[in-house]
C-alpha cells in the first residue's frame, strides 16, 4: 500500500506544531538554541531534529501588503527510488529500508555509512557524529502501520498536512491546486512530486520559499528539482561520492 | 463572543483586527480556512505584517492606538454611501431614537464633563420620550436629533484624508478595507470581527470595540450566522472566570457588587433592576432580583431568609465610586496598604503593567501566597534582579496546584461553550486542585472564627458549603449543580432547576450563576454532552457541550429575521418561525415575530429592547471618539483638542525611574512606539511555557521586531542584542529586523514602531530576557482599567 503526505503551503500558518509533535512522538533530544533574528529554531535538521519550519520574507509590490511571507516544512521527501538507499546499499543492504508504504526508513546500521548526506538531493540525512546512525523523518512508519496518521499530520490545525493513499493524496493535491490558482496564479506542485512520497503544493514561486526547497548540491550550485541532480552533466562533482566504493 | 468558533466558517468577510489569530489562536484558523474555502474574504489590519496578514486577501497598516479613527472612518463611509441595512437599523437598533436636545459634543468633550473629577454627568445622554415614557422614534432616520443623524454629524470629521494622517495607513489600502467589509451590509451577506488584546489594551479599549459593534449593527451583522462581535479570549477558561465574575465590580452572572450606598437588598435590587415603559421590550434584566436572591441562597443556603435580607448584609461592599481594579491594587500595595496577598494562578511580577512597580509592591507585604504550578517571578520576586532579600520582610508561601488535566471540571471557551473535562491522572507530588485548597482554607477559617470570634464572623460562618461526595471529597459535580441551581423549598425541594426561567426572588430557589442555569439539570451534566451532529447546517452543534444562555449558540438571533420571523439570510437561517414556534437555534426569547401580538423586541438585555448605536453607558461618551494613547508620538490629536481620554484615571508617583508612574510623550528620549504581543510557542507571561524545554527550544529568547529602516538608523543588525527602554524600565532582546514593520507617516512626520513579546521572565531561561511589562505604563482603559500595553513609547539601542 503506497502512501503519500502532502504539504499545502497555502494553508500553513507557520505554527511549528508539526515540529513539536515530531519531537514528542520520536522522543528526540532537545537542542540548546538561541534566537538568531528568526522564528526558525532549531536552525537546521540534525540527529535530534527531523523537521524544521523555514520562514522566508520577500518584498513584492504585487502581493497583499507588499510582502510574501512563506512557511515551508522541511524534512525528508521519502523518495520513491531513494538515492540514499542506493548509496547505503553499497555499505549494508539492511541499513536503509525502502518500504511499500513509501517510507524510507533508516536503521542503526546506517552508522557504517560514510558521507550519506551527499547522496541526498535535499540535504536531509544527519548524524550526531561520524560513526553514529543517520537520522531523519520516518514518515511515522510505526504510526501509519497501526492505523494512525503521522504525528505532524494529526497535529496540524489547518489541514496544511494531508496523509493517505498515494492516489487519493495526489487527487486532493491536484484539486486543491486548481482551486487556489485564481488567488495564487503561481501555485504549482513542486516538480519532484512524481518521484517522492512527501509532496509539496506551493502557492508561490519556488524562489519565495527557503533556498533549501530546491535540491541541495554540496558544490554550492542550486537545482530546480531532483531530476537535475541526477543529470550527470549538472551533478558531476557531488554525485561522484554516490558511487564510490 | 456573540457567536462561536465554528460559526466563523459561515462568514462572507472576516475582519481580523486587534488580533493576530494565525499566531495566537491557531485553531481558529481551521474555521477561517473553511470560510475562505467557501469564498470568504479575509481582511487583516495591524501595525505589523503578521502570520495572519500572510493569509489575508486584504491588508492595511495602522499605528498602534489609532483604531477609532480607522473604524470611525468606516462608519462615515457606510453612512455617506448608504451601505447600512436600513431595515435592521430602523427596527433593531436605537438608530431611529431621538436624543435629548441638550446632548452636545464640542471639540472632544460631550455635554456634562467635570474636568476636576475627570468624569461625566450623563443625564443629557438620554432619549426623548413620549407621554408614556417610551423613546420617540423617527423610522425615516431623518430627524436631526435622531441617533443616525447625530452619528453622521459626529463622524463627519473622520474623512479619509484625516484618518490616514492619524493612522499612517495608505489611502488605497484603507478604501480597499472599507469597500470589502461594507459589502456585508447587503442582504444575505455576513461579516464578522475577530479581535483580542490589540483592541482591549488601550485607554480607549472599550470604545474600540464599541466602534466595531456599531459598524456591525449598521450593517445588520448581529444575531446572524457568520456575524457577531467575537472576542478571542486569551486563556482556555478566562470566559468562565469572567462569567463567574472574578473581578471586583461584578458577582457571578454579571450582577453588580454591592456598594456602601446600598445598605439593604431592596435598595440594591432597585438600583440595578432596569425598568422600561415600552410594552414591546422584554427587558430581561428586569428579572435581576430573581438572580441576585438565588445567588444569595446559593451562598448562604437556609441561613439566608427573607428576614435577614437573604444574607445580603454578609456580602462585602465596595466604597461607592472606588476603584479596586488591578492597577489600583498594586498602587495601594506599593504604598504598604496590604498585609497579605493571595496571588492565585497568576504571575503579576510579569503580567501587570509597570512590573518594577509590581515587584517592589510585593516587597511591602507582610505575607504573600503564590499558588502556581511552577516557580515564577512572583513567588520568587524577592530574589529577582535588583532585589535585596535582606531588606524584604515579606513571608512567601508557594503552594503547588495541579494542572487542568489532573482534575475534573468545566472550561468555558470564547464561544460561551462550557465543556466538561475529565481527570487524566492523579496530581503529581504534593500538588493539589485549587478547589481543595480553597475548601481547606474555608474549613480552617470557619473553625477559627467559631472558636476565636472576629470582627465579623457571620459571612464565613453562614456560608452554605455542601460540595462533598459520598466519600467526603470535594466534588466539582456538586459545585456545578449548585451553580445550575435547585429548589430550596416546595414539592420539588432539592431538585435541580431546568433553567433560569425557574428562578425566583422569594428564596425558593438558589443558583450560583443564573447564566449557567440549565448546564447541569435533572437530565444530567449538559456540559459533558459529546454529540457532534449538526442538524442546523450552520455548525451550531447544539448537542455538543452546553453554552449559556440556555444553550443558545448565536445570541440576539431574533435580529436575524424579518418582522414575520423569516430569516433575512435564507441560505444560513439561525431561527425561523414555522407558524406556531421557532425552529433552529434556541430563539432569543420564544415570543411571536414582531408583526404579531404579544411579540418582543430582539435585544432583550437592553431596557429599550433594541441594540445601542448611541451608547450612553460608557465612561467617555455615547459615540467613540479618538483620543491618543497616554504615551504617544504626536503632540496634537487631529480630531479634537483633548490629547488623551478625558476620563482615564491617572496614577503618578513623582520622579523618574524603575517602578515610577512616569509617562513620556513626545520626548526625544523615547521616540518609538512600542507594542507587546505573543507568539505561538509561548503563552502569556511564559510561566507555564518557559519551564517546558521543548517550547524553549522552539522559541528560546525574547525578540524585538523592527523595520529595516529603523535598524539602519540605529545600526542594528538582525540577531543583535538590543535593549528596549521606557521611562519605567528596560529589557534585553534579540533583534528581528524585518520588512513586516515599516515606518509610518503620521501627519507628515515619520514615526517608527517596534514590538516585543511579553512571554519572558528572569526565572528561566537564563538568557531569555525579562518581562516586557517592565516597560509598560500604569494606565488603563476608562471603563475596565485594562492596562495600555499596546501603545507606549520606548527607545532601542544595540547592546555593545
Amino acid at each position: 500500500m503506497a502512501y503519500a503526505k502532502l504539504f499545502d503551503s497555502s494553508r500553513c500558518i507557520g505554527c511549528k506544531a508539526c515540529q513539536a509533535a515530531c519531537k514528542t512522538w520520536n522522543q528526540d533530544k532537545l537542542e540548546k538554541t538561541r534566537n538568531r533574528g528568526s522564528h526558525e529554531n532549531p536552525p537546521d535538521l540534525s540527529a535530534n531534529t527531523r523537521t524544521v519550519m523555514r520562514f522566508t520574507e520577500t518584498e513584492d509590490p504585487k502581493a497583499v501588503g507588499g510582502i510574501v511571507w512563506t512557511y515551508l516544512k522541511d524534512s525528508c521527501r521519502h523518495c520513491i527510488d531513494a538515492p540514499c538507499k542506493a548509496m547505503g546499499d553499497g555499505f549494508d543492504e539492511g541499513a536503509i529500508l525502502q518500504t511499500e508504504t513509501g517510507a524510507v526508513v533508516y536503521t542503526d546500521k546506517t552508522a557504517v555509512i560514510e558521507d550519506l548526506q551527499y547522496a541526498c538531493p535535499y540535504d536531509v540525512p544527519r548524524q550526531a557524529a561520524p560513526g553514529s546512525p543517520y537520522v531523519k523523518c520516518t514518515l511515522c512508519i510505526d504510526r501509519i502501520t497501526n492505523g494512525l496518521q503521522p504525528a505532524c499530520v494529526t497535529t496540524c490545525p489547518t489541514d496544511a498536512l494531508v496523509f493517505g493513499k498515494r492516489e487519493e493524496v495526489l487527487k486532493i493535491a491536484k484539486e486543491r491546486l486548481e482551486k487556489i490558482k485564481t488567488k495564487f496564479p503561481d501555485a504549482h506542485l513542486h516538480p519532484d512530486y512524481e518521484d517522492v512520497s512527501f509532496i509539496y503544493l506551493l502557492h508561490q514561486k519556488q524562489e519565495k520559499f527557503a533556498e533549501r526547497l530546491v535540491s541541495a548540491d554540496h558544490s554550492q550550485k542550486k537545482y530546480a528539482s531532483r531530476r537535475d541532480v541526477l543529470n550527470p552533466k549538472k551533478a558531476a562533482k557531488g554525485l561522484s561520492k554516490l558511487f564510490r566504493t | 463572543m456573540t457567536n462561536h468558533w465554528v460559526d466563523l466558517r459561515n462568514s462572507d468577510v472576516i475582519l481580523i483586527m486587534g488580533s493576530n489569530a494565525a499566531e495566537n489562536h491557531p485553531i481558529s484558523f481551521k474555521w477561517v480556512s473553511k470560510a475562505m474555502d467557501r469564498g470568504a474574504t479575509l481582511i487583516n489590519v495591524d501595525p505589523r505584517f503578521t502570520k495572519t496578514s500572510s493569509k489575508a486577501d486584504i491588508y492595511a497598516r495602522l499605528r498602534s492606538g489609532s483604531d477609532i479613527p480607522f473604524l470611525g472612518g468606516m462608519i462615515k463611509y457606510i453612512l455617506d454611501n448608504k451601505l447600512y441595512n436600513e431595515f435592521y437599523v430602523a427596527n433593531y437598533t436605537n438608530g431611529a431614537f431621538l436624543v435629548n436636545k441638550d446632548f452636545k459634543f464640542t471639540d472632544g468633550l460631550f455635554s456634562g464633563y467635570d474636568p476636576e473629577k475627570r468624569k461625566y454627568d450623563k443625564s443629557t445622554w438620554s432619549y426623548q420620550v413620549d407621554e408614556n415614557g417610551v423613546p420617540i422614534r423617527d423610522k425615516s432616520l431623518s430627524d436631526p436629533n435622531s441617533v443616525i443623524q447625530l452619528l453622521k454629524k459626529h463622524y463627519a470629521r473622520y474623512d479619509i484624508d484625516t484618518v490616514c494622517k492619524i493612522t499612517g495607513t495608505d489611502k488605497q489600502d484603507l478604501l480597499n478595507v472599507y469597500k470589502a467589509y461594507t459589502t456585508t451590509g447587503a442582504k444575505g451577506k455576513s461579516g464578522t470581527i475577530m479581535y483580542a488584546m490589540g483592541w482591549t489594551q488601550h485607554t480607549v479599549g472599550t470604545q474600540n470595540i464599541r466602534t466595531m459593534a456599531m459598524i456591525q449593527l449598521l450593517l445588520g451583522n448581529i444575531g446572524i450566522a457568520g456575524g457577531g462581535v467575537n472576542a478571542l479570549r486569551g486563556e482556555s477558561n478566562v470566559q468562565g472566570s469572567t462569567d463567574h465574575c472574578l473581578l471586583f465590580h461584578i458577582i457571578p452572572g454579571y450582577l453588580k457588587t454591592p456598594n456602601a450606598t446600598l445598605p439593604t437588598l431592596a435598595e440594591y435590587n432597585k438600583a440595578y433592576t432596569p425598568t422600561t415603559k415600552d410594552p414591546l421590550s422584554a427587558n430581561w434584566w428586569g428579572n435581576y432580583a430573581k438572580y441576585s436572591v438565588s445567588l444569595l441562597k446559593a451562598f448562604y443556603g437556609d441561613n439566608a431568609t427573607k428576614e435577614n435580607d437573604f444574607g445580603y448584609g454578609w456580602l462585602p461592599r465596595l466604597d461607592a465610586g472606588a476603584n479596586y481594579s488591578w492597577l489600583t491594587i498594586f498602587d495601594e500595595m506599593s504604598k504598604g496598604k496590604f498585609e497579605g496577598f493571595f496571588s492565585w494562578g497568576q504571575n503579576p511580577a510579569c503580567s501587570g503593567a509597570n512590573s518594577n512597580k509590581t515587584r517592589n509592591a510585593l516587597g511591602k507585604l507582610k505575607w504573600l501566597v503564590n499558588v502556581n504550578i511552577f516557580d515564577n517571578e512572583t513567588g520568587s520576586f524577592w530574589k529577582g534582579p535588583g532585589m535585596k532579600p535582606e531588606e524584604i520582610g515579606t513571608e512567601v508561601f508557594m503552594l503547588p496546584c495541579c494542572v487542568s488535566v489532573e482534575k475534573e471540571g468545566s472550561i468555558t471557551n470564547s464561544g460561551r461553550w462550557g465543556q466538561w473535562r475529565y481527570k487524566a491522572q492523579e496530581p503529581m507530588g504534593e500538588s493539589r486542585p485549587d478547589g481543595e485548597m480553597i475548601d481547606d482554607l474555608f474549613k480552617r477559617l470557619k473553625a477559627m472564627y467559631k472558636s476565636e470570634g472576629g470582627a465579623f464572623p457571620d459571612p464565613i460562618l453562614n456560608l452554605s458549603w455542601d460540595f462533598y461526595d459520598e466519600k467526603g471529597h470535594l466534588s466539582t459535580h456538586k459545585i456545578a449543580q449548585e451553580i445550575n441551581g435547585r429548589y430550596m423549598s416546595g414539592p420539588d425541594k432539592g431538585k435541580l432547576v431546568a433553567n433560569f426561567t425557574k428562578l425566583a426572588d422569594d428564596g425558593s430557589t438558589c443558583s450560583g450563576n443564573w447564566l449557567y442555569s440549565g448546564s447541569y439539570t435533572e437530565d444530567g451534566n449538559m456540559m459533558a454532552r459529546r454529540n457532534n451532529e449538526d442538524k442546523s447546517g450552520i455548525g451550531l452543534h447544539s448537542g455538543w457541550s452546553w453554552c449559556w444562555p440556555v444553550n443558545r449558540r448565536i445570541i440576539y438571533n431574533r435580529a436575524s429575521v424579518d418582522l414575520d420571523g423569516m430569516p433575512l439570510d435564507k441560505e444560513h437561517p439561525v431561527v425561523k418561525w414555522n407558524g406556531a414556534k421557532w425552529e433552529g437555534d434556541v430563539p432569543d426569547g420564544g415570543w411571536k415575530p414582531m408583526s404579531q401580538e404579544g411579540t418582543r423586541l430582539p435585544f432583550i438585555m437592553k431596557p429599550e429592547g433594541v441594540a445601542r448605536i448611541f451608547g450612553p453607558g460608557l465612561a467617555e461618551g455615547p459615540f467613540p471618539e479618538h483620543y491618543e494613547p497616554l504615551e504617544c508620538p504626536v503632540e496634537k490629536n487631529l480630531l479634537n483638542s483633548q490629547r488623551i481620554n478625558p476620563t482615564i484615571k491617572l496614577f503618578s508617583e513623582k520622579g523618574e525611574g524603575a517602578g515610577k508612574d512616569v509617562y513620556m510623550t513626545c520626548d526625544p528620549k523615547y521616540p518609538f512606539i512600542c507594542s507587546t504581543y505573543r507568539v505561538t510557542e509561548h503563552w502569556q507571561t511564559g510561566l507555564m511555557t518557559r519551564w517546558n524545554k521543548q517550547l524553549i527550544e522552539l522559541q528560546p529568547q525574547n525578540i524585538v521586531e523592527l523595520s529595516k529602516e529603523l535598524a539602519k538608523l540605529k545600526g542594528i543588525n538582525n540577531g543583535d542584542k538590543v535593549i528596549i527602554k521606557s521611562a519605567r524600565g528596560q529589557i534585553e532582546t534579540v533583534a528581528m529586523v524585518t520588512s513586516r514593520f515599516k515606518p509610518f507617516k503620521i501627519n507628515g512626520q515619520t514615526v517608527h514602531q517596534v514590538g516585543t513579546t511579553w512571554h519572558y521572565g528572569w526565572c528561566t531561561p537564563e538568557d531569555g530576557g525579562d518581562s516586557a511589562n517592565l516597560l509598560t505604563p500604569t494606565v488603563g482603559d476608562a471603563n475596565t482599567m485594562i492596562p495600555e500595553s499596546k501603545a507606549f513609547m520606548v527607545n532601542i539601542e544595540r547592546k555593545g
